[in-house]
């Protein structure tokens, strides 16, 4: 069963429990079980708990799902209610009532609940607040009660704070002053004002019930009538002024036990009016709504008591078939309301309340998480996708470079192995000059005046040089030296000398009348030949010293 | 309010904060990282792609440099396997010797020297050897100075250590010369492996 919009109530009252499914201000299903009104007090005691297979027993019947939620209306013991007149805000002057609650009742653990119900008639600045309270432990009750049986507790409402929201709404419902005064079971209102202002409510603890267990003493003699009975017979015969209503016996025994009740009924809501209205006199008719104002005669008898015009709405044709939640009754009024005005939440269902939310929150939570990453991944894919044409556009620039790169590092690194063994052949060889050169040279100096007997190549690893020993002859001693010095010049002109040393000389007669020699030693310094690796050698070398 | 909240949804509440980390985690931030590298290396792509287009005569001569070192590289291997032994050296240069009219008196064979050249680390060893020869010839000088030209020339990596010439009467000298032939080791040739002969000294 699904009870989605659906509304679960279940009202307890000393003598029934019920339970009653509602949908868009309709009353779907009904269930009730009649309970003995004398075990009330211990019910309460053992935390409802004798009254566990009852309410298991009605949920069954309706057929609800495990943990459904459910709202109880209840005739508390211990619940109390206060009426104020705050001024400010409608929020001020809630939290106003709250506040002098607080102070009044300090000390005690209670969970509360305060409405400004209407504007004062008194005031336009000051608002008529109601609030109401629970004992901590009767809400437990409650709590526990309902989840013994399955259910889970949404909010619970006391019966008091019902009758009073109906005789607020009865009084606001038409434009007209008005005083209205709602009957129930255990509980009565009253309320005079108009759409525009309160001017004054009450509540008192004196219900229909009493007339109830009047008739359930008093009808049968001898044979007292159950609850259901006797409200039967209640909302049959009302109270019996008339002679015939029922036989004389009975009249005579029930209006010594009815008539205190309705009097003290009536003195009450005459009082009530009288001084509780400051302005000016009361209205002149008294509307009586609730369950109660279907018995018979209780208008005109409280007309007589309360000397007004004391009028009810159309009688209801079922009213004398004793339901729970019937049209007229406050707990119908309660379950069709649209909003709960006067709810009030024990402790631990505010706490599961606050932990569905949490799981609430966290599906959520967890889900837009999901929802974010996912749309983040793809919007991320999307993006990256984006690049493919560009990563395209450039490929084959790409590829080329990237071969030329690679060429490159080969290169570099051929060079690099290449240049490290020659220059190991280089520094494990003696400078090399230009051996051609070198040879032409030596050639070349061997001229018509110039002998050599000698001719040293030194080639070491610091330079190479070349000696050469010989003379030169000449006609005279200036002849062999213009000889020697002329072989000197011609060496020294070379590009592959770097200079030339002359050595030991020295000077003796030629073999021919006249001549003379000049013995000469001399070292020319040899520029070092260039091989075909030296520049990878030295790019081997450079390469190593980077740092 | 958290004392309040029962120990299963505390721990629900933990595995799903989990479980999104770990998706966010594998998911979302490798594909941020991909998508951020990508970016960054078509950046860099972009980069490249301006400069090589500015700089394409630089290319070339990149390319060139490196068509040069290959060379180098090449005939470096090739001169470096011009003989297998220092018996092989010897006998090119008595053929170098008949070729240009020279006559050796004498030829000496020394120990031949293990030059072990310098690699980066992680790169097999390269060793090269260097054959020493010690010789003396006879012959006209214009056919000496051939001669010596061809053996510094002609016979692959051949440095000379020493030279002396002196006249001998006519027109024959007498020489000496001292060399060094370098040569690959084969097991151990470096870039030149591939092409190294399996002979061994």
């Amino acid at each position: 069963m699904s009870l989605s919009r659906q509304r679960l109530i279940v009202s307890l009252f000393p003598n029934r429990v019920a339970a009653g499914v509602f949908q868009s201000g309709q009353r779907k299903r009904v269930e009730s079980i009649e309970l003995n009104s004398s075990d009330w007090q211990s019910a309460w005691s053992s935390a409802l708990t004798p009254y566990d297979p009852a309410l298991r027993q009605l949920l069954a019947r309706l057929r609800l799902p495990a943990n459904a939620p459910i709202t109880v209306l209840y005739h508390s013991p211990t619940a109390i209610i206060r009426i104020d007149e705050n001024r400010g805000t409608k929020a001020e002057a809630e939290a106003a009532a709250l506040l002098r609650f607080d102070q009044s009742n300090e000390g005690s653990s209670t969970i509360r609940a305060a409405e400004a119900m209407a504007r004062s008639a008194k005031s336009r600045d000051d608002w008529i607040v109601v609030t109401v309270s629970e004992r901590e432990e009767t809400a437990n009750a409650i709590y526990t009660w309902v989840a013994r049986c399955g259910g889970a507790l949404r909010d619970i409402q006391p019966t008091q704070a019902a009758v009073l929201e109906d005789a607020f709404q009865a009084v606001q419902a038409t434009p007209q002053r008005k005083a209205a005064c709602v009957i129930d079971q255990e509980w009565s209102a009253v309320v005079a004002g108009d759409k525009e202002g309160i001017e004054l409510a009450r509540i008192f603890e004196l219900g229909y019930r009493l007339l109830t267990d009047a008739y359930a003493s008093a009808y049968r003699p001898g044979e007292p009538l159950s609850h259901t009975e006797a409200e039967r017979a209640l909302m049959s015969i009302g109270v019996p002024t008339k002679r015939g209503s029922v036989p004389d016996q009975v009249r005579q025994d029930l209006l010594p036990r009815i008539a205190p009740i309705v009097q003290r009924l009536s003195v009450e809501i005459k009082q009530t009016l009288r001084y509780g209205l400051s302005q000016g006199d009361p209205p002149d008719t008294l509307t009586l709504e609730g369950r109660g104002a279907a018995i018979p005669e209780i208008a005109s008898v409280l007309a007589e008591g309360v000397d007004m015009h004391v009028k009810t709405n159309p009688p209801n044709p079922h009213a004398d078939q004793p339901d729970a939640f019937t049209t007229e009754s406050t707990e119908h009024a309660f379950a069709v309301r649209q909003t709960r005005r006067l709810a009030l939440r024990p402790s631990p269902a505010v706490v599961e309340q606050g932990i569905s939310n949490i799981k609430r929150a966290m599906l959520l939570g967890a889900s837009a998480a999901m929802i974010a990453i996912a749309g983040e991944f793809a919007w991320v894919k999307h993006q990256h996708r984006g690049l493919d044409p560009a990563f395209e556009a450039i490929s084959g620039e790409i590829a080329s470079i990237v071969r030329v790169n690679e060429e490159i590092v080969n290169a570099s690194g051929l060079a690099t192995t290449v240049g490290r063994c020659a220059a190991a052949i280089e520094d494990n060889s003696s400078v090399q000059p230009d051996i051609e050169e070198a040879m032409g040279v030596i050639s070349h100096a061997a001229g018509e005046h110039t002998r050599l007997s000698g001719v040293e190549f030194q080639l070491g690893r610091e330079g190479a040089t070349l000696t050469l020993t010989g003379h030169a002859e000449g006609a005279s001693e200036e002849d062999a030296a213009a000889s020697l010095q002329d072989m000197v010049g011609f060496i020294e002109s070379q590009p592959s000398i770097e200079h030339v040393e002359i050595g030991a000389v020295s000077s003796s007669t030629g073999e021919t009348p006249g001549s003379a020699i000049r013995r000469f030693s001399l070292t020319a310094h040899l520029k070092p030949g260039r091989t075909y690796y030296e520049p990878l050698a030295r790019f081997a070398n450079a390469t190593e010293n980077q740092p | 309010m958290i004392d309040l909240l029962p120990r299963p949804l505390l721990l629900r509440l933990g595995v799903a904060c989990v479980l999104l980390l770990v998706a966010w985690a594998t998911l979302v931030r490798p594909a941020h990282a991909r998508f951020d590298a990508d970016r960054a290396r078509l950046d860099i792509q972009l980069q490249q792609v301006r400069t090589h287009a500015a700089s394409a005569t630089e290319q070339s001569d990149l390319a060139s440099t490196a068509d040069a070192i290959r060379g180098i590289a090449q005939r470096l291997g090739s001169d470096l396997r011009h003989h297998k032994s220092s018996k092989d050296l010897l006998a090119q240069i008595e053929t170098l010797a008949k070729a240009n009219a020279v006559r050796i008196n004498r030829s000496e064979t020394f120990e031949t020297d293990r030059v072990p050249v310098l690699s980066a680390e992680g790169e097999e060893q390269l060793t090269l050897f260097a054959d020493r020869l010690g010789i003396a010839f006879t012959g006209s000088y214009s056919d000496a100075s051939r001669f010596v030209q061809a053996i510094q020339s002609d016979i692959g990596i051949v440095a000379l250590e020493s030279i002396r010439l002196a006249p001998v009467g006519g027109q024959d000298i007498t020489g000496s010369i001292e060399i060094k032939g370098f040569r690959l080791n084969p097991k151990h040739a470096g870039p030149f492996s591939a092409e190294a002969p399996d002979d061994e000294h």
